[in-house]
Protein backbone atom coordinates (compact mmCIF):
# COMPACT_ATOMS: atom_id res chain seq x y z
CA UNK A 1 0.00 0.00 0.00
CA UNK A 2 2.76 2.46 0.96
CA UNK A 3 4.62 1.37 -2.24
CA UNK A 4 1.55 2.21 -4.49
CA UNK A 5 1.39 5.57 -2.74
CA UNK A 6 4.77 6.50 -3.15
CA UNK A 7 4.72 5.40 -6.98
CA UNK A 8 2.15 7.26 -7.73
CA UNK A 9 3.69 10.75 -5.67
CA UNK A 10 6.86 10.17 -7.69
CA UNK A 11 5.91 9.57 -11.80
CA UNK A 12 2.98 12.99 -11.04
CA UNK A 13 3.89 15.13 -13.63
CA UNK A 14 2.14 18.31 -14.47
CA UNK A 15 -0.15 17.51 -17.81
CA UNK A 16 1.90 20.19 -20.33
CA UNK A 17 -0.15 19.34 -23.19
CA UNK A 18 -3.52 21.63 -22.96
CA UNK A 19 -1.21 24.48 -21.95
CA UNK A 20 1.50 23.44 -24.78
CA UNK A 21 -1.64 23.74 -27.16
CA UNK A 22 -3.24 27.23 -25.80
CA UNK A 23 0.34 28.92 -26.17
CA UNK A 24 0.45 27.62 -29.84
CA UNK A 25 -2.86 28.39 -30.89
CA UNK A 26 -2.12 32.46 -29.15
CA UNK A 27 1.28 32.65 -31.00
CA UNK A 28 -0.71 31.11 -34.43
CA UNK A 29 -3.37 34.15 -33.93
CA UNK A 30 -0.42 36.81 -33.07
CA UNK A 31 1.83 35.94 -36.42
CA UNK A 32 -1.02 36.00 -38.95
CA UNK A 33 -2.79 39.09 -37.36
CA UNK A 34 -0.04 40.80 -36.70
CA UNK A 35 1.69 43.34 -39.64
CA UNK A 36 4.57 43.93 -39.57
CA UNK A 37 5.92 47.80 -39.50
CA UNK A 38 7.10 48.68 -43.50
CA UNK A 39 9.07 51.13 -44.77
CA UNK A 40 6.24 52.82 -46.76
CA UNK A 41 3.62 53.90 -44.46
CA UNK A 42 4.91 55.69 -41.52
CA UNK A 43 3.70 54.79 -38.34
CA UNK A 44 2.12 57.28 -35.69
CA UNK A 45 0.94 59.73 -38.06
CA UNK A 46 -2.43 61.95 -37.30
CA UNK A 47 -4.51 61.18 -40.19
CA UNK A 48 -7.66 63.34 -41.48
CA UNK A 49 -10.77 61.57 -40.66
CA UNK A 50 -13.22 61.30 -43.95
CA UNK A 51 -16.39 59.74 -43.51
CA UNK A 52 -17.01 58.87 -47.58
CA UNK A 53 -13.61 57.16 -47.87
CA UNK A 54 -13.12 54.00 -49.57
CA UNK A 55 -11.78 50.78 -48.12
CA UNK A 56 -7.78 51.07 -48.53
CA UNK A 57 -6.28 49.65 -51.81
CA UNK A 58 -3.57 47.86 -50.95
CA UNK A 59 -1.91 47.60 -54.41
CA UNK A 60 1.84 46.54 -54.07
CA UNK A 61 3.23 48.41 -56.62
CA UNK A 62 0.89 51.56 -55.16
CA UNK A 63 3.91 54.61 -53.88
CA UNK A 64 3.18 55.85 -50.41
CA UNK A 65 4.66 59.79 -50.47
CA UNK A 66 4.30 60.21 -46.25
CA UNK A 67 4.30 63.57 -44.95
CA UNK A 68 4.53 63.71 -41.08
CA UNK A 69 4.17 66.38 -38.77
CA UNK A 70 6.95 68.26 -39.80
CA UNK A 71 6.44 68.83 -43.38
CA UNK A 72 8.87 66.44 -44.01
CA UNK A 73 8.18 63.98 -47.64
CA UNK A 74 9.05 60.56 -46.49
CA UNK A 75 9.36 58.05 -49.33
CA UNK A 76 10.51 54.25 -48.61
CA UNK A 77 11.97 55.61 -45.45
CA UNK A 78 14.14 58.13 -47.55
CA UNK A 79 13.56 62.11 -46.64
CA UNK A 80 13.30 64.06 -49.66
CA UNK A 81 15.55 67.24 -48.90
CA UNK A 82 14.15 69.47 -52.07
CA UNK A 83 11.26 69.27 -54.09
CA UNK A 84 13.66 68.11 -56.98
CA UNK A 85 14.40 65.14 -55.20
CA UNK A 86 10.85 64.32 -55.40
CA UNK A 87 10.74 65.25 -58.60
CA UNK A 88 13.31 62.72 -59.37
CA UNK A 89 11.88 59.99 -56.83
CA UNK A 90 8.73 60.28 -59.02
CA UNK A 91 10.13 60.84 -62.25
CA UNK A 92 11.83 57.65 -62.18
CA UNK A 93 8.55 55.64 -60.57
CA UNK A 94 6.85 56.94 -64.09
CA UNK A 95 9.50 55.24 -66.27
CA UNK A 96 8.89 52.47 -64.32
CA UNK A 97 5.41 52.87 -64.60
CA UNK A 98 5.63 53.37 -68.07
CA UNK A 99 7.62 50.00 -68.52
CA UNK A 100 4.94 48.31 -66.67
CA UNK A 101 1.58 49.93 -69.22
CA UNK A 102 3.83 48.83 -72.07
CA UNK A 103 3.69 44.96 -70.43
CA UNK A 104 -0.53 45.87 -70.17
CA UNK A 105 -0.44 46.98 -66.55
CA UNK A 106 -2.03 49.79 -65.16
CA UNK A 107 -0.80 53.29 -63.87
CA UNK A 108 1.80 54.09 -61.59
CA UNK A 109 -0.96 55.23 -58.29
CA UNK A 110 -0.15 57.02 -55.62
CA UNK A 111 -0.95 57.53 -52.15
CA UNK A 112 -0.43 60.68 -50.03
CA UNK A 113 -0.55 59.76 -46.45
CA UNK A 114 0.19 63.35 -44.47
CA UNK A 115 -0.73 64.17 -41.27
CA UNK A 116 -3.67 66.42 -41.03
CA UNK A 117 -1.91 69.54 -39.59
CA UNK A 118 0.41 69.67 -41.99
CA UNK A 119 0.22 73.07 -44.22
CA UNK A 120 -2.21 72.47 -47.58
CA UNK A 121 0.78 74.13 -49.56
CA UNK A 122 3.12 70.41 -49.12
CA UNK A 123 0.04 68.36 -50.45
CA UNK A 124 -0.29 70.85 -53.38
CA UNK A 125 3.51 70.87 -54.05
CA UNK A 126 3.16 66.94 -54.00
CA UNK A 127 0.80 67.02 -56.20
CA UNK A 128 1.55 69.56 -58.82
CA UNK A 129 4.80 67.88 -58.83
CA UNK A 130 3.27 63.92 -59.51
CA UNK A 131 0.80 66.03 -62.04
CA UNK A 132 4.33 67.18 -63.66
CA UNK A 133 5.12 63.80 -64.82
CA UNK A 134 1.64 62.80 -65.80
CA UNK A 135 1.32 60.54 -62.79
CA UNK A 136 -2.18 61.46 -62.49
CA UNK A 137 -3.61 58.23 -59.95
CA UNK A 138 -3.89 60.11 -56.45
CA UNK A 139 -5.65 59.27 -53.44
CA UNK A 140 -5.21 60.59 -49.93
CA UNK A 141 -4.83 58.34 -46.66
CA UNK A 142 -7.84 59.06 -44.37
CA UNK A 143 -9.55 57.52 -41.11
CA UNK A 144 -12.38 56.51 -41.27
CA UNK A 145 -15.23 58.12 -39.22
CA UNK A 146 -16.83 61.56 -38.65
CA UNK A 147 -15.18 62.08 -35.11
CA UNK A 148 -11.15 63.09 -34.39
CA UNK A 149 -10.00 61.60 -31.31
CA UNK B 1 24.50 1.02 -15.87
CA UNK B 2 20.88 -0.61 -15.22
CA UNK B 3 19.73 2.51 -14.36
CA UNK B 4 20.78 4.20 -17.74
CA UNK B 5 19.31 1.29 -19.44
CA UNK B 6 15.72 1.83 -17.75
CA UNK B 7 16.10 5.40 -18.66
CA UNK B 8 16.71 4.63 -22.05
CA UNK B 9 13.82 2.80 -22.18
CA UNK B 10 11.51 5.66 -20.90
CA UNK B 11 12.86 8.38 -23.22
CA UNK B 12 11.15 11.92 -22.45
CA UNK B 13 10.81 14.97 -24.72
CA UNK B 14 12.64 18.27 -23.06
CA UNK B 15 9.61 20.37 -23.09
CA UNK B 16 11.02 23.14 -20.96
CA UNK B 17 13.35 24.49 -23.65
CA UNK B 18 10.60 24.62 -26.23
CA UNK B 19 8.09 26.01 -23.57
CA UNK B 20 10.66 28.81 -22.77
CA UNK B 21 11.08 29.33 -26.69
CA UNK B 22 7.71 29.64 -27.45
CA UNK B 23 7.26 31.84 -24.70
CA UNK B 24 9.24 34.45 -25.71
CA UNK B 25 7.87 34.53 -29.11
CA UNK B 26 4.31 35.20 -27.84
CA UNK B 27 6.17 37.79 -25.73
CA UNK B 28 7.53 39.18 -28.91
CA UNK B 29 4.41 39.56 -30.67
CA UNK B 30 2.51 40.53 -28.20
CA UNK B 31 4.62 43.27 -27.59
CA UNK B 32 5.48 44.11 -31.34
CA UNK B 33 1.50 43.91 -32.04
CA UNK B 34 -0.19 46.74 -33.00
CA UNK B 35 -3.51 46.77 -34.47
CA UNK B 36 -4.14 48.85 -36.98
CA UNK B 37 -7.61 51.47 -37.01
CA UNK B 38 -8.73 50.73 -40.68
CA UNK B 39 -7.77 53.26 -43.06
CA UNK B 40 -9.47 54.42 -46.15
CA UNK B 41 -8.73 56.73 -49.20
CA UNK B 42 -10.13 59.61 -50.98
CA UNK B 43 -8.99 59.51 -54.61
CA UNK B 44 -8.27 62.02 -56.88
CA UNK B 45 -7.19 62.20 -60.36
CA UNK B 46 -4.55 64.84 -61.86
CA UNK B 47 -4.91 66.59 -64.93
CA UNK B 48 -2.22 65.10 -67.26
CA UNK B 49 -2.14 68.66 -69.53
CA UNK B 50 -2.45 72.25 -69.18
CA UNK B 51 -4.58 73.66 -66.43
CA UNK B 52 -7.21 76.42 -67.83
CA UNK B 53 -7.66 79.80 -66.59
CA UNK B 54 -11.47 80.24 -64.94
CA UNK B 55 -13.85 80.76 -67.86
CA UNK B 56 -16.90 81.60 -67.93
CA UNK B 57 -17.92 77.70 -66.98
CA UNK B 58 -20.19 77.95 -64.06
CA UNK B 59 -18.54 76.50 -61.00
CA UNK B 60 -18.93 76.35 -57.35
CA UNK B 61 -15.94 77.91 -55.94
CA UNK B 62 -14.83 76.81 -52.18
CA UNK B 63 -12.37 79.25 -50.85
CA UNK B 64 -10.67 78.47 -47.42
CA UNK B 65 -8.86 81.04 -46.01
CA UNK B 66 -7.03 80.80 -42.70
CA UNK B 67 -8.89 82.98 -40.00
CA UNK B 68 -6.97 85.28 -37.55
CA UNK B 69 -7.53 82.92 -34.56
CA UNK B 70 -6.42 80.00 -36.93
CA UNK B 71 -2.28 81.70 -37.45
CA UNK B 72 -0.30 78.82 -36.30
CA UNK B 73 -2.88 76.75 -35.16
CA UNK B 74 -4.50 73.95 -36.99
CA UNK B 75 -7.40 73.01 -35.20
CA UNK B 76 -8.97 76.73 -35.83
CA UNK B 77 -11.27 75.80 -38.90
CA UNK B 78 -10.81 78.27 -42.12
CA UNK B 79 -12.74 80.71 -43.13
CA UNK B 80 -15.26 79.92 -45.75
CA UNK B 81 -16.28 81.34 -49.08
CA UNK B 82 -18.76 79.69 -51.12
CA UNK B 83 -19.66 81.11 -53.97
CA UNK B 84 -18.49 83.98 -52.81
CA UNK B 85 -20.86 84.15 -49.94
CA UNK B 86 -19.19 83.63 -46.15
CA UNK B 87 -19.78 80.49 -44.94
CA UNK B 88 -18.22 78.26 -41.96
CA UNK B 89 -17.02 75.03 -41.43
CA UNK B 90 -19.95 74.13 -38.91
CA UNK B 91 -22.44 75.05 -41.92
CA UNK B 92 -20.28 74.13 -44.86
CA UNK B 93 -22.48 70.66 -45.32
CA UNK B 94 -25.75 72.38 -45.09
CA UNK B 95 -24.38 75.00 -48.06
CA UNK B 96 -23.20 72.43 -50.08
CA UNK B 97 -26.25 69.77 -49.71
CA UNK B 98 -28.29 72.61 -50.49
CA UNK B 99 -26.60 73.05 -53.62
CA UNK B 100 -26.38 69.71 -54.46
CA UNK B 101 -30.30 69.08 -54.13
CA UNK B 102 -30.48 70.06 -57.59
CA UNK B 103 -29.38 67.06 -59.50
CA UNK B 104 -28.03 68.84 -62.78
CA UNK B 105 -26.07 70.78 -60.41
CA UNK B 106 -24.80 68.03 -58.36
CA UNK B 107 -23.60 66.21 -62.08
CA UNK B 108 -22.41 68.95 -64.02
CA UNK B 109 -21.28 71.97 -61.96
CA UNK B 110 -17.74 71.53 -61.28
CA UNK B 111 -17.07 72.26 -57.32
CA UNK B 112 -13.13 73.87 -57.17
CA UNK B 113 -11.73 73.69 -53.42
CA UNK B 114 -9.28 76.78 -53.60
CA UNK B 115 -7.15 76.76 -50.29
CA UNK B 116 -5.06 79.25 -49.33
CA UNK B 117 -1.59 77.49 -48.83
CA UNK B 118 -1.06 77.67 -44.87
CA UNK B 119 -4.81 76.03 -44.46
CA UNK B 120 -4.12 72.78 -42.50
CA UNK B 121 -4.80 69.46 -45.07
CA UNK B 122 -7.40 68.14 -42.44
CA UNK B 123 -9.67 71.32 -43.73
CA UNK B 124 -9.27 70.33 -47.44
CA UNK B 125 -10.05 66.85 -46.85
CA UNK B 126 -13.08 67.74 -44.43
CA UNK B 127 -14.13 69.69 -47.85
CA UNK B 128 -13.44 66.92 -50.27
CA UNK B 129 -15.37 64.39 -47.85
CA UNK B 130 -18.56 66.94 -47.57
CA UNK B 131 -18.33 67.26 -51.44
CA UNK B 132 -18.44 63.66 -51.44
CA UNK B 133 -21.60 63.59 -48.96
CA UNK B 134 -23.04 65.59 -51.21
CA UNK B 135 -22.38 63.60 -54.09
CA UNK B 136 -20.91 66.18 -56.11
CA UNK B 137 -19.58 64.18 -58.79
CA UNK B 138 -17.03 66.74 -60.19
CA UNK B 139 -14.68 68.32 -57.77
CA UNK B 140 -10.91 69.54 -58.18
CA UNK B 141 -8.65 71.44 -56.48
CA UNK B 142 -7.48 75.00 -57.38
CA UNK B 143 -3.55 75.05 -58.58
CA UNK B 144 -1.34 77.07 -56.51
CA UNK B 145 -0.81 80.59 -57.82
CA UNK B 146 2.88 80.89 -57.51
CA UNK B 147 2.70 78.06 -60.15
CA UNK B 148 2.92 78.35 -63.89
CA UNK B 149 -0.37 75.72 -64.06
CA UNK B 150 -3.20 77.94 -63.50
CA UNK B 151 -6.77 77.29 -61.94
CA UNK B 152 -8.78 73.44 -62.82
CA UNK B 153 -5.91 71.43 -61.14
CA UNK B 154 -5.96 68.16 -59.90
CA UNK B 155 -9.55 66.84 -59.78
CA UNK B 156 -11.44 63.68 -57.51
Amino acid sequence: MKAAKLDKQDTMEMNLVPMIDIIFNLLVFFILSSEMASLDHIANLKLPMASEAKPEDKRPDRMVINVDGNSNIIIGGRTMKSLNDLSRVLAAAKRTADAEQRRGNASQPILINADRNVPWQKIQDIMETAAKHKLSQLSFATKKGDKEE
Amino acid sequence: MKGLRRDMDNPKMQLVPMIDIVFQLLVFFFLGTHFRVPEGELDAYLPTGQGREPGPIDEIRVMLRVSQAGVGNAEVPPSVVVDKQACSMANLEARLQRLASDRRVRERVPVVIEAEPRVAYRWVIETLNLCRRAEFSKVSFAASKRNAAPAGGPSS
